[in-house]
């Protein structure tokens, strides 16, 4: 009835030849710190950290689960996802500036959000640069409700005893900013960045954790943030020639987050002890012992993709007859891609494959497997195994501990 | 399995009896309506999730390519619908397996596959709500939504209702009305005020599709039907009274009793009283307008909906008039016919399952997506209604049942069945539920006394009876009023609760509520109100059985509390104010510190450094992580909520809860509550952001009222021996022992004569106002005289409003009628009878037992009121203390008295209470010291020497600084608008850019016009920001370097070389301890020699002399190449790597370290962070 051709495209996938495990949690944080317990205890059991991999189909539901979950167990992840450069300090300051130069007039919150993100003036040398969050609290509980331009605000700070010195100073630096054109734009905030990675990138180090987590996205945001700074220089410029923009830091600050939001960049990360965590899309070179595959329910892997195209004409350009042979259809009008994403992460695990799933919401949502396990012949662990792995113990689970070889340290 | 049981696993389960009929006739014909009516456990879902596969699989074969495009499968709950493409899949799997039908035939296991894959992708298989939403998604740009809006964000929801409220009541035009209704109608705790009123009455509004004018004309009816007209004498308010009684010697008594000083006072206030309510009804709806369009604007402006508004903008676009409805104008038709004709021509087959909790405003608008030539298969049991709250009208089902009509349409092919098996409980459960509901549903006075008409079928149960009781009554004594703490349980421990937690503690221990492996089954015990739960949950603690409380409020838990409360204060963590909030009401362990927080004047840093030796640990290590928040907070101002509330979380230890400082069920369940938190949030925040500030005021409405919030999640049984849940929180579950706790509770205590604000179907009624002076004169049949609201816990408020007075409680008229106008008894009438739906849903939850707390004599009876009277009669209850069999039409069925052993000692189940990962505090200093996963050859050395310093500069990828970068004095070069990196790495890029263009020596020498090209292009490049002088020193710094380059044993041999490749990658790992490193280099040149030999050059500019350090940095850099070249090639000793410095000095580094030095600086590299993390 239906040609080859097409039934192929929803053909079984090869099972893997190596061991496969299943473990099923309630929800999906408990899938997440059950994941993390399972790599931590591949650690334990002295398995390098770069044979281990970590894979979901999209980081964006998982990244933070599993962030946290391994926190818990004492390891350090690393998502291979691009940075999101707005939820970082560099860009938050170069916005607060934005911010506080747009409006007529800005209240005490707006004025001292700068400062907050660490502004620094660009020729300190004095050790009590970036002003400490105490100060900067403390003079927005003093500062009065109202709003004022910022000529008012330096004239209040001035006159004020009260408020620190080094605030009057910024108030003042803010005052002084020119006009925003492409030039002003770029050489203002390649100053401000300048001065962050002088005084505000070291103050994230100073109190980070051994893994520098936060030093290592603070730096990828100063480095991402002086490109867009060179971008943003251009940009507002062709704007401006195209009559796009007006001459307005509120302007800057919209452009800015246009280009920020597009999120090219680096993405590779600097700590050899850290844990991979990948999409899954990202699997199709890797080559890893033990590969865990979180995510795998019914709701999201594969997952349905919206299509602006009928149904109908999909499939008869799927099915290739006649006339349709000649058009070529998209990965996404199956389910395809997430599908041979699926097979390239069977192939890149070369000694194990352990693949978890939840199996309700938070609300008590029942969330059905993936049909992706019907490929696999798969171990289950139990409850009770679960359970003891997520102990601070971590007790590998007796399938697991039959995937690794004999020679790694053991607890026996 | 709920339909009827296979022999094996492996068997297919047909359709028998009144499912097959109903499956037959579905497929005999193309188009038409068809109904199931269900008993409980009948296995309606399992018909509905059978004809969908069959019709997918018929499709297909007839030709249809998309199947699945032309079927629906919709329900009511959510979690059922998540059941529904799994339950097709494996239904269409096994029908052509097992060869189920003759199609089947027809079709390979390939076919099946990509049916199934086409399954998955099916676009109306879900909630009612869900297929809606797909509806309102081709047009919410079109009506205003910048993008499709969230929906049901029950927090956002809350601040659009408050915003509007704020609005019109700042507003002027409508200032004189809403000070009306807030003085007619003020907020109290258990009356609704002017903003819950006008919510409410949107809501209703759109669920019925009507403008407010109507709206007002259906208040006013209301009122129409309370007073006749305004009273002119007290003869008029006499007959009132004769006429709401239902006995006209009423009217005449009250003119008899009543002095005449006393009926002129009534008369002159209920004309007062008639008038006022014509004024708030009037303000009401003059506000209710305005209110509407800020609802309209604002529901744009939050994009956000409810599912009522969903439906409700999906009828109003088909049917064409959101323009007067919804102020939306330019409506463009033809996009709209097109819209209605695809999901027309699309929807062949509609399959509705619980189609008695469809609303009206959903039955609306899928009756724009049906026609008369599709197929409509609905199945539901209007006897499970219970959501008539939530405007369920299960009316439309029995319509559809009983005449055909349905979706609008009247069914030319109409085919009803009622199938009675039910597959859940066991025969003698069925027999009992049988006993009780059947003169319940068949007492006019009871379960028939509504609208509906609940046409009852006795319960068949399939499964085989048991040997033991399933039917158990928990018999107690007591001369307390039914419903109250002292009935449920008293002091001396001999309530209800008491008893029913006894009897059921003994069975747990002897075996009746164990399974045959002695474990404990899973026993829920259901509500009709959470009133007594506390009670209940005292008296269990106290026969140490472990209750979780699935009505427990998320929002109520302390761990949430206290940290929304650390959110809150984040949002100034400089005010004083907020910080005394936080430490006096946050319950974050610091509250024994509010007298030094106030000489400290609620500065925590004075507090910790002042008073650091009397703190306590647990108060030490708070201080400082609140600190530590403090000093991070502008992250939180960036990230999401989610995020920064995790991070809170983590500081604080909420989930781990060192300090024991909450009171939760167990630690597991304080973790749940946490991550059903942060999921929420994320939920809600989708791609926006909220700040605390903005987080704060968005759960404001729950923090302040936690039951408006959504419940505490349910963890794995296995903490807990009971589960306490309403009825409605149980409706289409089922559990091994259902008990039905406070069956005395009294039904008229809440009802319409106690709200001010009632629906019921087509009749809405606003209360009088309150605020009307009104003398306190009894009248016959009233309490409360003419009007009394603050009489909220009688069965009356007064002549005036509905009752839940039986009219035989007062006069001779009928036992079956209640006190009060006709409109607004009908309303009283229908959630009456609700109430005997939900015993009946109750009842039917239970699968192997049943489980029932009766008193062994009860007086006075009131079984109009209570469950408790249906259920001792059910039962045939006397009171003896001996168990004893029922007699029943069916057979007999053993009732089990307080029939568990008293002597059995329980000891708990291993409870393990699980202290997972999850519960221990994290501390991020424990991570893994940061190692650099990638080296560069370059920079090594340095990096390698003190990793600490360089992995800043490391990690922005910038060069690692050594003496190599000052200038010497004798560099004729003015650095100003650049630094010596820029000067390196220009005069690199030229030499690489000379190399790879061929330009021959004799041009380079000369300086020519191509070198001078190369100079300008790559300074105009990298330094496009430098001034002339600038350039001028650095051509003639270059021009000194070249000059040297020419000389070079490097270039002598580009001149002699087979090939010469510039800036080529070179990689390698290097793996130490487990740790693995990777090693990118890339050289500048690599010349291949005539011999075999390949020359491995680095060029280094030297702006100054070198120093030891810049010596060991380039041995160590070549010695690097030839390591990575020692593992790619075996002929790694013809590979010659060299660094040639140019500049101020002129010097060639060959290989002289072995290249196991690489090993050595990655083993020192190790040791020297292993040495910093020790150190710290």
């Amino acid at each position: 009835m239906t040609s080859p051709n097409r039934l192929a495209l929803s053909a079984p996938l090869e099972p893997p030849e190596i061991p496969v495990i299943e473990m099923a949690t309630r929800t999906r944080r408990d899938e997440a710190r059950s994941v993390m317990a399972l790599v931590g205890s591949f650690l334990d059991q002295g398995v390098p950290e770069r044979d281990i991999a970590v894979v979901v189909r999209n980081l964006e539901t998982y990244e933070q689960p599993l962030f946290r979950a391994a926190l818990q167990h004492g390891i350090t992840p690393v998502f291979w996802t691009q940075l999101r450069v707005t939820e970082t300090r560099p860009f938050a300051l170069i916005d607060s500036i934005c911010d506080a130069l747009s409006g007529e007039t800005i209240d005490k919150r707006i004025l001292l959000t700068p400062l907050e993100h660490r502004w620094t003036p660009t020729d300190c040398s004095e050790p009590d640069w970036p002003i400490d969050s105490k100060t900067i609290q403390e003079a927005k509980s003093t500062l009065s409700e109202e709003s004022h331009t910022i000529n008012k605000w330096v004239k209040r700070t001035t006159e004020s005893d009260d408020v620190d010195v080094r605030i009057e100073r910024f108030v003042h630096w803010l005052a002084n900013v020119p006009e925003p054109r492409p030039d002003t734009v770029a050489s203002v905030f390649h100053d401000v960045v300048d001065a962050y990675r002088r005084a505000g990138l070291p103050e994230t180090k100073a109190t980070d954790s051994p893994a520098l987590l936060d030093t290592e996205i603070d730096a990828r945001a100063v480095y991402r943030v002086k490109t867009l700074v060179e971008q943003l220089r251009h940009k507002f410029a062709d704007r401006l020639d195209e009559d796009m923009v007006d001459k307005s830091w509120s302007d800057v600050a919209e452009l800015a987050t246009v280009v920020a939001t597009q999120r090219p960049g680096r993405r590779e990360h600097s700590h050899a002890r850290a844990i991979d965590v990948l999409e899954a899309n990202d699997v199709w070179v890797l080559d890893v012992s033990y590969v865990i595959v979180a995510g795998l329910t019914a709701s999201e892997w594969p997952q349905e993709t919206d299509s602006v195209t009928q149904p109908e004409f999909e499939e008869a350009i799927l099915r290739g007859q006649g006339k349709t042979s000649k058009l070529a259809p998209d990965t996404s009008w199956t389910n395809g891609r997430d599908r041979d994403h699926f097979a390239d992460v069977l192939n890149a695990a070369a000694n194990g494959l352990i693949l978890t799933r939840y199996r309700e919401t938070n609300r008590g949502d029942v969330v059905h497997p993936s049909p992706l396990f019907e490929v696999c012949d798969t171990d289950p662990i139990g409850d009770d195994e679960i359970q003891s792995l997520r102990t601070p113990e971590r007790e590998v689970p007796a399938s697991v501990r039959s995937m690794l070889p004999a020679n790694l340290e053991t607890d026996d | 399995m709920t339909e009827t049981e296979s022999a094996t696993d492996d068997e297919p389960v047909e359709l028998k009896g009144a499912q097959k009929r109903i499956r037959d006739g579905f497929f005999a014909h193309d188009s038409g309506l068809f109904t199931l009516s269900c008993v409980p456990g009948a296995g309606k879902s399992t018909v509905a999730q059978r004809l969908a596969p069959e019709e997918i699989l018929r499709r297909y074969v007839n030709g249809d390519a998309t199947p699945e495009q032309h079927v629906a499968v919709i329900t009511f709950n959510r979690d059922e619908a998540t059941d529904i493409i799994p339950e097709i899949c494996e239904q269409l799997r096994a029908i052509v397996k097992h060869d189920l039908r003759p199609i089947a035939s027809e079709v390979s296991e390939e076919e099946v596959e990509l049916l199934i894959q086409r399954i998955h992708q099916a676009p109306y298989f879900g909630t009612v709500d869900s297929l809606l939403r797909g509806v309102l998604q081709e047009f919410a740009t079109e009506i205003g939504f910048n993008e499709m809006p969230s929906v049901g964000n029950g927090a956002l929801l809350a601040h659009v209702h408050e915003d509007c409220y704020d609005r019109v009541r700042g507003n002027s035009t409508t200032k004189t009305e809403i000070e009306l209704l807030e003085a007619a109608y003020p907020e109290e705790d258990y009356a609704a005020g002017p903003s819950e009123l006008l919510e409410n009455a949107v809501t209703y509004c759109r669920n019925r599709r009507l403008t407010t004018e109507a709206f007002r004309r259906n208040l006013k009816a209301t009122r129409d039907a309370v007073y006749d007209d305004k009273p002119k004498s007290f003869e008029e308010i006499a007959d009132t009274i004769g006429r709401v009684v239902g006995n006209a010697d009423f009217g005449n008594r009250a003119k008899e009793s009543v002095t005449e000083s006393d009926q002129k006072e009534l008369v002159a206030a209920d004309k007062a009283l008639y008038e006022s309510w014509d004024s708030s009804i009037d303000a009401f709806c003059d506000v209710l307008t305005r209110y509407r369009e800020e609802y309209r604007a604002l529901t744009r402006e939050y994009g956000v909906l409810s599912h009522t508004d969903v439906a409700y903008l999906v009828a109003s676009y088909f049917e064409g008039d959101l323009d007067s409805f919804d102020c939306v104008e330019n409506i463009n038709r033809e996009r709209q016919q097109r819209i209605l004709q695809r999901y027309q021509s699309r929807l062949q087959s509609l399959i509705i399952d619980e189609a008695q909790d469809i609303s009206n405003i959903q039955h609306a608008a899928l009756s724009y997506l049906a026609h008369p030539g599709m197929r409509v298969f609905a199945c539901g049991d209007v006897l499970q209604s219970i959501y008539l709250w939530r405007h369920a009208e299960p009316g439309l089902f029995q319509s559809a049942t009983d005449d055909g009509e349905y979706l609008g349409i009247n069914w030319s092919t109409h085919s009803k069945e009622t199938a009675t098996t039910t597959y859940r409980c066991v025969p003698d459960i069925a027999k009992a539920v049988n006993e009780i509901v059947a003169p319940v549903f068949n007492d006019d006075a009871r379960g028939n006394i509504g609208d509906l008409d609940p046409e009852f079928s006795p319960l068949e149960a399939a499964r085989n009876s048991s040997e033991e009781p399933s039917v158990h009554i928990s018999a107690f004594s007591s001369l307390k009023n039914p419903g109250s703490p002292e009935w449920s349980n008293p002091e001396d421990g001999t309530g209800e609760a008491d008893k029913l937690a006894k009897h059921l503690s003994n069975g747990l221990a002897d075996g009746t509520f164990t399974d045959p492996n002695n474990d404990p089954l899973g026993i829920t015990v259901l509500f009709r109100k959470r009133a007594r739960m506390e009670d209940y949950e005292a008296a269990f603690e106290d026969e140490r059985i472990r209750v979780r409380n699935a009505s427990d409020n998320l929002f109520g838990s302390p761990t949430v509390q206290t940290l929304l409360a650390v959110c809150d204060w984040l949002i100034e963590p400089g005010s004083p104010k907020k910080t005394r909030q936080l430490v006096k009401e946050g319950d974050i362990g610091l509250s024994a510190l509010t007298e030094v927080f106030k000489t400290e004047q609620w500065d925590i840093d004075a507090v910790a450094e002042n008073h650091g030796p009397t703190l306590s640990e647990s108060q030490h290590r708070i201080l400082t992580e609140l600190q530590w928040l403090r000093d991070h907070r502008s992250t939180v101002e960036i990230r999401p909520a989610s995020v920064y509330l995790e991070d809170i979380i983590e500081r604080l230890a909420l989930r781990a809860d060192p300090d024991d400082l909450f009171q939760e069920l167990n630690n597991r369940q304080r973790a749940a509550n946490l991550d059903a938190l942060i999921d929420l949030i994320t939920e809600w925040e989708a791609d926006d952001r909220y700040n605390p500030r903005e987080l704060i005021e968005l759960v404001a409405p729950f923090r302040e009222d936690p039951n408006t919030g959504p419940s505490q999640p349910s963890i794995s049984s296995e903490n807990y021996d009971v589960e306490f849940r309403t009825v409605h929180q149980a409706k289409g579950d089922e559990d091994d022992v259902v008990v039905i706790a406070d069956p005395g509770f009294s039904a008229w205590t809440r009802g319409p004569h106690t709200n001010r604000f009632v629906t019921q179907g087509s009749i809405a009624g606003l209360a009088p106002p309150t605020n009307v002076e009104i003398p306190e004169i009894e009248i016959p049949a009233f309490d409360n005289g003419i009007y009394n609201p603050d009489a909220e816990w009688e069965r009356d408020i007064g002549l005036r409003w509905a009752t839940a007075q039986w009219a035989d409680s007062v006069s001779n008229a009928g036992s079956n009628e209640f006190v009060g106008p006709v409109r607004l008894q009908r309303i009283a009438r229908s959630e009456r009878a609700e109430v005997w739906r939900l015993l009946y849903v109750a009842l039917t939850r239970a699968r192997n037992h049943l489980v029932m707390p009766l008193p062994v004599s009860l007086s006075p009876r009131c079984y109009r009121d209570r469950w408790i009277e249906s259920l001792q009669d059910g039962m045939s209850f006397d009171g003896s203390a001996e168990s004893y069999s029922l007699k029943t039409d069916r057979g007999r069925v053993d009732i089990g008295v307080n029939d568990t052993n008293p002597l059995m000692d329980r000891s708990r189940r291993n409870t393990r209470q699980s202290t997972g990962i999850a519960s221990e505090p994290v501390h991020r200093g424990s991570l893994a010291q940061w190692v650099p996963r990638f080296l560069n050859p370059s920079s090594m050395y340095p990096l390698t020497e003190d990793p600490d310093d360089n992995a800043l500069a490391h990690l922005l990828g910038e060069s690692i600084h050594t003496d190599s970068n000052d200038i010497s004095d004798n560099v004729p070069l003015q650095l100003d608008t650049f630094g010596p990196n820029d000067v390196g790495e220009v005069i690199h890029a030229i030499l690489t850019k000379l190399v790879e263009k061929g330009v021959s020596e004799a041009e380079i020498r000369s300086k020519g016009t191509i070198v001078n090209q190369v100079f300008d292009d790559i300074v105009q490049n990298t330094l496009p920001q430098s001034r002339d002088d600038e350039r001028n020193c650095l051509w003639e710094f270059f021009t000194d370097v070249v000059d040297d380059f020419v000389e070079s044993d490097l270039w002598t041999r580009i001149q002699r070389c087979n090939s010469v490749q510039v800036e080529q990658p070179i990689d390698g790992l290097v793996q130490r301890d487990g740790v693995e490193i990777e090693i990118h280099g890339t050289a500048d040149f690599v010349v291949d020699m005539p011999s075999g030999d390949q020359y491995v050059t680095d060029i280094k500019t030297a702006l100054t002399e070198q120093t030891p350090q810049t010596q060991k940095r380039y041995e160590l850099q070549v010695s690097t190449y030839a390591y990575l070249f020692s593992q790619k090639s075996t002929d790694a000793e013809r590979v010659h790597p060299t660094i040639e410095t140019f500049g101020v000095e002129r010097e060639t580094v060959t290989k002289s370290w072995q290249k196991r030095v690489v090993e050595r600086r990655i083993r020192l590299l190790l040791d020297k962070i292993q040495s910093d993390l020790d150190a710290r």
